[in-house]
Parts: C-alpha cells; sequence; structure tokens
C-alpha cells in the first residue's frame, strides 16, 4: 500500500496499517447482534420511513412562492382563508 | 458540427493506434486532439442560441444539443485535456492503451449528451462501461482493483439491463425511439410508472443513490487519478442527465408521483454519505462519499418541478464536475509522491508544500459551498427550488450544509496543520508547474461561476422553462 511513489516509501506504522485493515474490511466482521440489529433497522426502516412520510405527507401543501405577507404558506390554510373572504 | 465533437476523439484513436509509439507522441497526439475538440466546442457555444430550448445544430435527426447538454459537453472537453496531462509520467506501464481508454470514455460521454435517440442514448450509456473496467481493472494500483472493477461493472450494467427493457417497451407502445417523436406521443399513467421505476433503477445506480452507491467509493480508491476524475466528474454526469433529459420530460406523471420517493432516497444519501465521510480514513473515500452527498442533491434539485431548482440541478453538475476533478487532482499529487492515501500519515503539509495547501483550502471552500464559488450558487438555488416543493425537504436536506463543512473541513485540517508528520520522508516538494497548470482552469471556472453564474443560466434558461410539468 504506501512505497512505490516518486519519493523515498512513507514510514509505515503497522498500527496504522492495522487500523486501515480493519476499517476497510469493516463489512467483513460485521455480525448481527442486538445492537447492529437495533441500528440497522433504524437505518433501513425507520428513517427512510420518517423522511418518506415527511416527503409525502407535505408534498403540494406549501405555496411560499408569490404570497402576501398575510398569507399563509400552508395551502390548506389558503383555502380556508379564501372560503372566508368569499 | 456536432459530428465533428465525435469524429475528433474518433480520429485521435486511429491516429494514435497506428502512428504513435513512444509515450510522448501518444500523450501530445492525444492533447492536441482534445485540445481541438475544446476549441470546436467553443465555437459551437459562440453560435449557440440560448433564446430557444429546441435542440440546435441537429445532425441527421439523431444529434442535437441545448442549453443542458452544451455546458456538459463542455465539461467533457474541458477536463479531457487535463485528464490527459495529469496522466503523463502518472502511468508508467502501457500509456498508450490508457490513453486510448480515456479517448474512448471521452467520445461515448460526448455522444451521452448529444443523442437525440432513446437507444443511441442506451448504447453511448453503456459505451462508457467497458473502456471504464479496464480503466479501473488494469491501472488501478491497489489489490482489489479487479474486484471494483467488477462491482462498477456489474452494478451498472443491471441497471441498464432494466433501461434497455423499459427501452424495449416503449418502442413496442409507441414504435420510435426517436426523443423528439416521444415527446409528442402521450403515454398511459400506469405504463408511466413502469418505464420510469425502470428508468430510475437504471439511472439511480450511476447518480448513485443510496442504496445502489456500493460500487463508487471503491471504484474511486481503485482507479488512477485520471479514472477518479473521469468517473466523478463526467460519469455520475450521465445519470443526472438520464432524468432530466428522459425520465422528466417523459413521464411527467410518474415524476411527479414518485417524488416522494426521490426526494426520500436523496435525503437518505445525503445524510448517509455526509455521516459515512467523517468514519473515512481514506482520502479519496472522503471525495467519493462526498460526491455521492452533493450528486443526491442535485438530484433533489431536478425533481422540485420548480425552475430554480432544475436550473440549479444542472448547474451542479457542472459545478460539482469542476470541483471534484480538483479535489481528486490534489490527492492524486500526494499519492504520487508518497503513494499512500491514508490520512493518519499526513500531517502539517503547509510547511513543506503551502501552495497545494492554499489549493486544497480554496476547492474544500468551494465543496462545502463557501459564497464565491459555484458550490454556493448551486446549494443556495437547490435549497431554494426545494423549499418552493416540500420545505420538509428543503430542511432535511439542508443537513448537508452542517455535515459538508464538518467533513470537508476536518479533512483539509488533519492533512494541512497540526506538528509536522514523522510519517513522510525528508524530500519534500510542492506542486510542481505541471499540477498547477492543472489546477488553475478549474479553480478559475469554479470562482468564475461562482461570481457570474449568469454565463451558465443564460443557455439554460428556455430548456429548463420548458421542462416544468
Amino acid at each position: 500500500m504506501a512505497g512505490g511513489g516518486k519519493f523515498p516509501p512513507v514510514l509505515t506504522d503497522p498500527a496504522i496499517e492495522k487500523w486501515y485493515h480493519m476499517k476497510e474490511n469493516t463489512h467483513a466482521y460485521y455480525k448481527l447482534n442486538r445492537r447492529t440489529v437495533g441500528i440497522a433497522v433504524m437505518l433501513t426502516v425507520v428513517l427512510p420511513a420518517a423522511f418518506y412520510w415527511g416527503s409525502a405527507a407535505f408534498a403540494g401543501k406549501f405555496q411560499p412562492a408569490g404570497s402576501r405577507r398575510s398569507e399563509q404558506w400552508y395551502i390548506s390554510n389558503k383555502k380556508e382563508e379564501t372560503a372566508a373572504q368569499e | 458540427m456536432l459530428v465533428i465533437l465525435l469524429m475528433i476523439p474518433a480520429l485521435s484513436m486511429i491516429t494514435i493506434w497506428l502512428y504513435c509509439q513512444l509515450a510522448k507522441e501518444v500523450v501530445f497526439t492525444a492533447l492536441a486532439f482534445s485540445l481541438i475538440n475544446l476549441v470546436h466546442t467553443l465555437l459551437i457555444m459562440h453560435y449557440f442560441d440560448p433564446s430557444t430550448a429546441a435542440f440546435q445544430f441537429q445532425t441527421l435527426g439523431i444529434l442535437g444539443i441545448d442549453g443542458i447538454s452544451l455546458w456538459l459537453i463542455w465539461l467533457v472537453n474541458m477536463l479531457m485535456p487535463i485528464v490527459i496531462l495529469s496522466s503523463w509520467k502518472a502511468v508508467n506501464t502501457l500509456i498508450k492503451p490508457f490513453i486510448l481508454l480515456l479517448l474512448f470514455i471521452s467520445f461515448w460521454s460526448i455522444a451521452v449528451f448529444m443523442v437525440l435517440d432513446l437507444l443511441l442514448f442506451y448504447i453511448s450509456f453503456e459505451g462508457v462501461l467497458i473502456p471504464m473496467f479496464f480503466l479501473i481493472g488494469f491501472y488501478g494500483g491497489r489489490n482489489r482493483k479487479i474486484h471494483a472493477g467488477y462491482q462498477f461493472f456489474l452494478y451498472t450494467l443491471f441497471g441498464s439491463l432494466l433501461l434497455f427493457m423499459a427501452l424495449i417497451v416503449l418502442y413496442i407502445e409507441t414504435g420510435t425511439t426517436d426523443y423528439q417523436v416521444l415527446l409528442t406521443i402521450p403515454i398511459s399513467q400506469n405504463r408511466q410508472y413502469f418505464l420510469w421505476l425502470a428508468f430510475f433503477i437504471s439511472l439511480a445506480i450511476k447518480i448513485p443513490c443510496i442504496p445502489f452507491h456500493v460500487w463508487l467509493p471503491e471504484a474511486h480508491t481503485e482507479s488512477p487519478t485520471a479514472g477518479s476524475v473521469i468517473l466523478a466528474a463526467i460519469l455520475l454526469k450521465l445519470g443526472s442527465y438520464g432524468f432530466i433529459r428522459f425520465s422528466i420530460p417523459l413521464f411527467p406523471d410518474a415524476s411527479t408521483y414518485f417524488t416522494p420517493l426521490v426526494c426520500t432516497m436523496c435525503i437518505l444519501g445525503i445524510i448517509y454519505s455526509s455521516v459515512a465521510c467523517l468514519a473515512q480514513i481514506d482520502m479519496k473515500k472522503i471525495i467519493a462519499y462526498s460526491s455521492i452527498g452533493h450528486m443526491n442533491t442535485a438530484t433533489i434539485a431536478l425533481f422540485t418541478n420548480d425552475y430554480h431548482g432544475l436550473s440549479a440541478g444542472v448547474y451542479f453538475l457542472i459545478s460539482h464536475g469542476l470541483i471534484s476533478s480538483a479535489l481528486f487532482l490534489l490527492v492524486g499529487v500526494l499519492y504520487d509522491r508518497y503513494h499512500t492515501r491514508t490520512i493518519k500519515y499526513y500531517r502539517g503539509l503547509v510547511m513543506i508544500m503551502p501552495i497545494f495547501t492554499v489549493l486544497f483550502l480554496l476547492f474544500t471552500f468551494a465543496n462545502i459551498a463557501v459564497p464565491g464559488t459555484s458550490g454556493f450558487i448551486s446549494e443556495f438555488l437547490t435549497f431554494l427550488g426545494a423549499m418552493n416543493l416540500n420545505p420538509f425537504v428543503a430542511i432535511s436536506a439542508s443537513v448537508a450544509i452542517v455535515l459538508a463543512p464538518a467533513y470537508a473541513l476536518w479533512f483539509f485540517h488533519r492533512v494541512s496543520y497540526g506538528s509536522f508528520t514523522t510519517y513522510l520522508p525528508t524530500i519534500y516538494q510542492d506542486i510542481t508547474a505541471k499540477e498547477l497548470h492543472l489546477l488553475l482552469p478549474l479553480l478559475f471556472f469554479t470562482f468564475l461561476f461562482g461570481i457570474y453564474p449568469q454565463i451558465i443560466f443564460e443557455p439554460l434558461h428556455m430548456s429548463c422553462l420548458s421542462l416544468l410539468h
């Protein structure tokens, strides 16, 4: 990994090389236990579901562009205002 | 006129293959042809009419460019001389096939951004895979290069098979793959959903969206500097270009329907890739994960169905192409000297490489969207467009504004400052004239586009307006 460049090679440190190998091959030592399953569920199910809910629930509900000072951004409120004005 | 853009790389490949033997001959011939192509691109830009969204310089009914493809073609042709020069004396064995592979990638990349036929787009989209596979698998520097090459190839190929399937369904339904004809043919909503999903999986692998991103960090770390530059600056743009050219205009109902899905995947991509950056110890992997985050931000911009968002998305592609190329070149400067990319071995580089540190700092600023750089314009307008679409998406994606400086500045600080490292040998050399001249154009354009973004937005204006649905 180190050495073979234009200059004399880097003075390698076995501890750093071992740490590098450990970091690069984390997936090879990955095991499913209570902690990792919890993290996996959080990252693959809970967070994506939460972000999808937010993306879908609020899609098309806000209209900030061209709003006047007295107007609300939230479209549902806009409909009530319009109905009240009428 | 557009055919010449393709003929020049083809001619250069033939010339080099038949007549050039020495490394110097190969590199200078390739450089000359790529500079001719760049000049030709500038001529096209001069004669381009920004007041229309129609495809211009149409040739044979299958080639044409608009404001979106114009700057992407410029990006390819601007980067090719830089990539070719960066390989000179960096690649010691079999330079001729290396340069031929680069030119082959250049040919297909330019073709992708010019073709007006879906089948030709598919062929060009696939065409870059094979030379890139050899670039990574043969010219890579480490043990896992073949694994990385196969991973890159198979991931993209799998996605492309779905794209091909969608292409066949589209052809059976409409009887044509001509893009301009397809724009006029209405496609039923249910069919749109299926076709959009098939397109999406293929293009999402290229962007790359999480969870299809696994191939990118491996491909970047295993490939040579030139390969990384091409991968980050050009190949990643193919996916976003596919979205803006084909998915969104051909399947507008499906694009609107699936926008929450795209936004979700992109937000996850931004957050997970940024956090992954913080945990990396290989310099190239940091920039690779950073690229994932940025490309996902650009994808959110493309799906905002907002003028600011759409133009920001395309602008983002150009900006990211410049900044990530420069960062990879800077890492390549260090790797050429010391042949290691582990961050732990570097510290206090400002003492021995001050000019390198200054350039590194400037491009880090551009990477984290500091005002004055092109990164700021792209991120600002992206979040403006996202806010108009859905404030929840904008606020979630804006986590990148916090995380990007976290990993980028930490990376810069660890490498540049502190007491000088004890691991590097006592022979030092700051950035050479050649390396500086490779980076200066990228620096110039990064700040030019950051100070005067209208230069990119003007040709984009009509094309982006025509994409709104």
